[in-house]
């Protein structure tokens, strides 16, 4: 009953969405608005019995005095970090939102320099190397002349991001720009690519439940 | 003992004492003529010199020693009797009060005769007043105190022996034939100090008169009285203090230096005609017959009327100018130039203050001419306090016209005159009425007069304008430069129109028509299963994350991440189910986690689905192990990286699968499923260094796959295995043996794409078909509009 329930609902907000055909209108709205309001709400609630009940007011209230003493810190700094939303008293959550977005960036730079940028660079120079296979299988040959069309993909995507507005560029840098613009453009496309399949995917899981509804009914 | 009260301060004094204690104002007048004392000698007169002494009382012993004093009167006026010889003055008090009878002293012995003389109040329209005691002013009160010694000498009191008066008084008033001698009237005492004159001087207080002529002789004979005179009286003084100092320095009456102290009009010719020894100055052409008489008591002195008073006032004043007398050169010299042509009506106007009367004379103005002569006159204690009383209020705001027209417009600088604002004056504050003497006053009991005094002074009329702004004055290209600005501004805060593309019918349709074409071919293909499509073969990389999971040993932990959103559980569902399923087949716990909040529930959506190999549904805990909601994003993975154990609150009891992990290391695999490249990045970046030689598998969508590819590929690779999207999920289970769920997907999803791929094509080429014709037609209508023109 409940799943014969839930499938209905689904039936009737996918409706709701496909009226999207016709242009913008207010079922599809009403819709997106739902789906908006469930989710956060969904988030509020795993986040207070997830995270904060758990880590932050247990232990405060009923905790040992070291699990006190160390859910304070948090807690102080989360009621200076919610004066952010007081204009009067904002400037009590700037250290602590400082705090959280110097934390946030030194993590995200020092893995992608680690973890991206480095291993990713020394991955190409390898690929230069002799005898080295291509990837995925193939002739030794196949992956230097892989290993190079990254490398001038990979430049040209760069060089391209130039902009000038009296200086006109020579025409050396006009045509690496251009390689840029092509390597850029495929890129663009097998991303759109990826998007509709997935988005593909979604549309037959959801014809699919209706059709199987509606067989269910037959 | 009788008291007298003070008319100053009303408190009352003994009746002998002359000043009052204690406001040192004068309790008898210096001169009284109703008094009895004042037509008989008084103890009081002491100080009076004797000539100005004999001018107020008639002196009986005077008339009896100076036989000589009445026949040198009588030879210049032929007239013998004094009394007669009364006359009116309408010229100040001081000059109203002198004794016109008042004969000179002829001998040493002879008591200083008095004089009776009397005022005329002139009908000319002034109000004249003789001020009482109490209207005198304080210096005259205190002429006592101040009195010269030739006044003090000249006293009419005492034994006539002891009072050497004739050698204190001038010749002219000492001749006999000079002055007719007048009975009670007093002699006019020298302006030189004697100490006999001042020891045998009146006793009697000196009156009004008399206070006026000790400051004045006074400040004629004491040097040190002229530190604080104007510039235009100390040269006098100054002037006759020199020639004083060449005269006899005995200050007999007759000397030159005495005469040099008086005043011209004094020494006048008809005074001094018949006088031996005099030397007087130049005098006016115009004295006054009052004056006259004195030194020619046998002229006829008769009232004259107050007009002609004032003309021959006014005469004489005026032909001070002409004199060549230092008095009146300093007078023209300290006076304006354009002042300087002989307007001294201001004599006149010090008389007015000094009496008080109100002058509405226009002459008023003119004081103005020898303003600059009073500038010096504050009150200093040998000048007398009317001479600056009048300075001060001669001194009118009113500049005379020639004064003003000296006062040219100052030029401003240029920069200057840029800075100043625009009708400033216009915009200034103004009164809100106009006030003159057109000005009729409309309420009150002063309703229809002119010239009326407003009530309230001018500030509190005082308004704005109804334009208050004031504005600069600014250029033309400051002007641009102004409007330029304010354009970049307003244009700042004005959103950007969007122009709104023009969609035609056709557009609709065609969306319309693909998106139909698109639901009917899938709805078909899905409830039909046609056409039907070759399941795809294995790709490589789901081979080897085939291989990847069977190499696993049994029972270890397995770490899978599960990090899509929902709306891509279409695609994501399949795939990570197939994997979760071969995981269990494999023997291994999936330990699961997720960094979005929604993850728990697509963990639990995840599981349910699953069943065990004996077909029972999993167990947590035993089977799998859900931990929830990872929070942190970026920071989390890290967290969990580093020390998997404290980022989450697990007890081991709770968790068997757990007690071993102690890092991360110690899952056999980490699985990541994720629809989003930089969820996927992350973890790469955040556990590859943590899980040393263990794996790391990636489960993506489709739209993921081709961003998380390099770390495939790289070499050494960064992902170990890489499965993604649909075909991945079909190729997975096809590979494992499993029932496959997205095989039922994978014809309409195969038609899909072919229809996607045509709709794309054609669109395509028939955008290309469409610029070219439009370029085509913009072509020749140029080629056109150049034909005609050529």
């Amino acid at each position: 009953m409940n799943e014969m329930l839930g499938t209905l609902i689904g039936l009737f907000f996918t409706l709701l969405v496909f009226s999207y055909l016709l242009g913008d209108n207010v079922l599809f709205r009403l819709a997106v608005h739902i789906f908006i309001g469930v989710s956060a709400g969904y988030v509020v609630a795993v986040l207070a019995t997830n995270i904060l009940w758990p880590r932050l007011i247990a232990p405060l209230l009923g905790g040992a005095p070291a699990e006190q003493l160390a859910a304070v810190v948090p807690f102080v700094l989360g009621l200076l970090l919610l004066a952010r939303a007081l204009p009067r008293i904002s400037g009590l959550g700037s250290p602590v939102l400082a705090f959280l977005v110097g934390v946030g960036a030194a993590v995200v730079v020092s893995g992608a320099i680690t973890g991206t940028l480095i291993p990713q660079t020394a991955a190409t120079i390898n690929r230069f190397g002799p005898g080295e296979p291509a990837p995925g299988g193939g002739p030794s040959g196949w992956g230097f002349l892989d290993a190079a069309i990254i490398l001038v993909g990979a430049v040209a995507t760069l060089a391209y991001f130039q902009f000038h507005k009296r200086i006109s560029l020579p025409v050396y840098s006009q045509a690496v720009g251009w390689i840029g613009r092509v390597a850029i453009a495929i890129t663009l496309g097998a991303v759109f690519a990826g998007v509709y399949m997935a988005a593909l995917a979604a549309l037959i899981e959801r014809l699919g439940a209706v059709v199987g509804l509606f067989k269910g009914f037959l | 003992m009788e008291e007298v009260r003070c008319p100053m301060c009303g408190k009352p004094n003994p009746a002998d004492l002359d000043v009052c204690r204690f406001c040192e104002a004068r309790l008898r007048p210096v001169w009284d003529p109703e008094s009895p004392a004042s037509s008989e000698p008084s103890t009081g007169d002491e100080d009076l010199p004797d000539w100005l002494r004999s001018l107020g009382t008639p002196d009986p012993k005077g008339s009896e020693a100076e036989p000589a004093a009445e026949e040198l009167w009588e030879d210049q006026s032929g007239e013998s009797d004094a009394e007669s010889a009364d006359f009116t003055l309408d010229a100040g008090d001081w000059l109203s009060r002198i004794g016109v009878d008042a004969p000179p002293h002829s001998t040493e012995d002879v008591p200083p005769p008095t004089y009776e003389y009397q005022i005329e109040e002139p009908d000319d329209g002034f109000e004249w007043r003789v001020p009482e005691d109490e209207d005198l002013p304080d210096w005259l009160k205190r002429a006592e105190i101040e009195q010269p010694d030739w006044l003090k000498r000249t006293e009419s009191t005492g034994p006539a022996a002891d009072v050497p008066v004739a050698a204190d008084l001038p010749e002219w008033l000492i001749e006999p034939t000079a002055l007719p001698q007048a009975p009670g009237a007093e002699t006019v005492g020298d302006a030189d100090s004697e100490p006999q004159a001042e020891e045998s001087g009146a006793q009697e207080q000196p009156t009004g008169l008399e206070a006026e002529f000790d400051s004045l002789p006074d400040l004629l004979a004491e040097p040190e009285a002229f530190t604080d005179l104007p510039e235009w009286l100390a040269g006098a003084a100054e002037l006759s203090q020199t020639e004083v100092g060449a005269a006899d320095s005995s200050g007999a009456p007759g000397s030159p230096d005495f005469q040099a102290d008086l005043p011209d009009w004094i020494t006048s010719d008809a005074a001094t005609q018949d006088a031996p020894d005099l030397e007087f100055r130049e005098t006016p052409a115009d004295i006054p017959s009052q004056l006259e008489s004195i030194g020619a008591p046998s002229v006829e002195s008769p009232a004259k009327t107050d007009a002609a008073a004032d003309d021959d006032l006014a005469a004489w004043l005026s032909a001070l100018e002409a004199d060549d007398d230092a008095v009146g050169d300093v007078i023209l010299s300290k006076a304006d130039e354009t002042e300087a042509e002989g307007d001294l009506s201001w004599l006149s106007e010090l008389e007015a203050a000094q009496t008080g009367l109100d002058l509405v004379a226009d002459d008023a103005a003119d004081a103005l001419s020898v303003e600059g002569a009073f500038d010096d006159a504050p009150a200093p204690s040998g000048l007398p306090g009317w001479l600056g009383q009048a300075a001060a209020e001669a001194e009118t705001p009113e500049k005379p016209p020639e004064a003003a027209d000296d006062l040219g417009v100052a030029e401003l600088p240029s920069w200057l005159q840029a800075m100043r604002p625009l009708g400033a004056t216009e915009f200034a504050p103004h009164a809100s009425a106009p006030t003159g003497e057109d000005q009729v006053e409309g309420a009150g009991p002063l309703a229809g007069l002119r010239g009326v005094l407003p009530a309230e002074p001018d500030i509190t009329r005082i308004e704005k304008t109804a334009a208050d702004i004031v504005r600069l004055q600014i250029s033309d290209a400051q002007e641009v430069q102004v409007k330029l600005l304010s354009e970049m501004i307003e244009l700042e805060a004005q959103s950007p129109t969007v122009i709104p593309r023009s969609t035609t019918a056709t557009g609709a349709a065609l969306r319309l028509a693909v998106s139909l074409l698109l639901l009917v071919s899938l709805l078909v293909a899905i409830f039909t299963g046609l056409p039907a499509y070759r399941l795809p073969l294995p790709p490589a990389e789901v081979v080897h994350a085939v291989q990847l999971i069977e190499s696993l040993p049994a029972g270890a932990p397995a770490l899978v991440i599960v990090d899509y959103e929902p709306g891509y559980s279409a695609e994501m569902d399949p795939l990570t189910r197939s994997v979760v399923v071969h995981l269990i087949q494999r023997g291994l716990v999936p330990v699961f986690v997720s960094t979005l909040p929604t993850g728990p529930m697509q963990i639990q959506r995840l599981v349910t689905a699953v069943r065990a190999d004996d077909g029972q549904p999993l167990e947590s805990g035993r089977h799998y192990t859900n931990l929830g909601y990872l929070p942190g994003g970026a920071l989390g993975m890290a967290n969990f990286a580093a020390a998997p154990r404290s980022a989450f609150v697990l007890d081991g009891s709770e968790v068997p699968a757990l007690q071993p992990v102690d890092s991360l290391d110690d899952f056999a695999v980490a699985i990541v499923a994720t629809e989003s490249p930089e969820r996927a990045r992350g973890w790469v970046e955040q556990t590859r260094f943590r899980l040393g030689d263990r794996p790391l598998m990636m489960l993506t969508s489709a739209q993921a796959e081709p961003l998380v590819r390099p770390y495939y590929d790289s070499a050494p690779a960064q992902v170990a295995a890489l499965v993604g999207g649909l075909r991945g999920a079909v190729a997975y289970e096809i590979n494992t043996g499993q029932v496959s769920t997205a095989a039922g997907s994978w014809s309409p999803y195969n038609l899909g794409l072919i229809l996607a791929t045509i709709f794309m094509v054609l669109g395509g080429v028939v955008s290309w078909m469409g610029s070219r014709i439009t370029g085509r037609r913009e072509q020749q209508a140029v080629k056109g509009a150049s034909g005609r023109n050529e």
